[in-house]
């Protein structure tokens, strides 16, 4: 079983900037982002539509969900169950490497 | 411009995009060329949601742009072309996030990346006469001497209970779309509700919550 020091690591991984995990409620598990509090309703209620998505694409289950911005910083948002989990990323990083770098972490938890 | 042909040609330029769709928040789905992998109905559900996933983000990080879902099989791209239109693009993962942007890029004839770079809320809708900047008409619905302020505070509260914390922020973003697509009167709140009923995924709580609000109505 994950504990919240084991998501820690996320903030290690190359390319992540900050990271949030928040639980489905709205309380936020593990961060290493100022801003996490303020952003977890958004990480919640994107990663629940992203959920949801399933029931409208003939039963597709999404991956991770990436908000593109100009900055490069984009947004990546993952379903863990009861769990969601914000990402932002360096500029510099591609999002694709990074969203496979993540789900091999989060394997590795499992 | 005519989205439309803009968007053919896309589709028809990459073999590996497999569809695509246009939604506009006031039109909804307008061009839907997606050969049957989803309707109408669904596409407008999937846009709704989408684009109320950037409005939100948007409001932390001023700079949003497109939106990328990646499923196993299939990479569902979103990007905002005007005045609140968005362009999506289905396509298969080995297509490169960059060779889309290029191509979308060129078939509009647009700067995306460099496009200025608003919120939902902004562009969506152009305000009507009556109507206030988005950033006022929380505060000129729920003033005291408002008369929507009382429906209005019910309906959030009535919203808290099936999705908790986020429902402030749900329903700010909602009643402001709201307010922009209609004159805010008690007649329209049916349009509101029905937004905010979008919001719960479960049946029963969506109808539960129907009922609860009807049958305050009532009292």
């Amino acid at each position: 079983m994950a504990t919240a020091k084991d998501f820690s690591r996320l903030g290690d991984i190359e390319g992540v900037s900050r990271y949030i995990l928040v639980r489905n409620d709205g309380y936020v598990v593990s961060e290493n982002y100022e801003e996490a509090v303020a952003l977890a309703s958004a990480i919640v209620t994107s990663g629940k539509y992203c959920d949801s998505l399933s029931e409208d694409l003939d039963g597709r289950r999404y991956i991770y969900c990436c908000v593109e911005r100009t900055s490069g910083d984009n947004v990546l948002v993952f379903s863990l169950g009861r769990y969601y989990l914000g990402i932002i990323k360096h500029a510099d990083c591609d999002p694709q490497q990074l969203a496979d770098t993540i789900i091999g972490f989060l394997k590795g938890l499992s | 411009m005519e989205y439309d042909s803009k968007l053919s040609d896309i589709i028809a330029s990459l073999p590996e995009v497999v569809g695509g769709f246009l939604y506009a928040p006031d039109r909804g789905i307008y061009s839907n060329q997606t050969d049957g992998i989803a309707n109408d109905n669904s596409l407008q559900q999937v846009s709704f949601k989408l684009t109320k996933i950037v409005s939100m983000i948007s409001v932390h990080f001023q700079d949003t742009g497109g939106i990328r879902v990646s499923f196993r099989d299939l990479i569902l791209f979103g990007t905002q072309i005007e005045h609140g239109h968005w362009l999506f693009l289905l396509h298969q993962p080995s297509l490169s996030a960059g060779m889309v942007k290029m191509t979308v890029q060129m078939a509009l004839n647009i700067e995306v990346a460099e496009q200025p770079q608003t919120t939902i809320a902004e562009t969506v809708v152009e305000p009507s006469a009556e109507v206030q900047p988005n950033q006022d008409i929380m505060a000129i619905l729920l003033a005291d001497e408002s008369e929507l302020r009382e429906p209005l505070i019910r309906i959030q509260e009535e919203l808290a209970q099936y999705i908790g914390p986020v429902a402030e922020l749900v329903f700010k973003d909602s009643v402001e779309i709201w307010a922009t697509n209609n004159t805010p009167s008690s007649e329209n709140l049916p349009e509101l509700i029905s937004m905010m009923e979008l919001e719960i995924d479960d049946e029963d709580d969506r109808n539960n919550f129907l009922d609860s609000l009807k049958s305050k109505e009532e009292e």
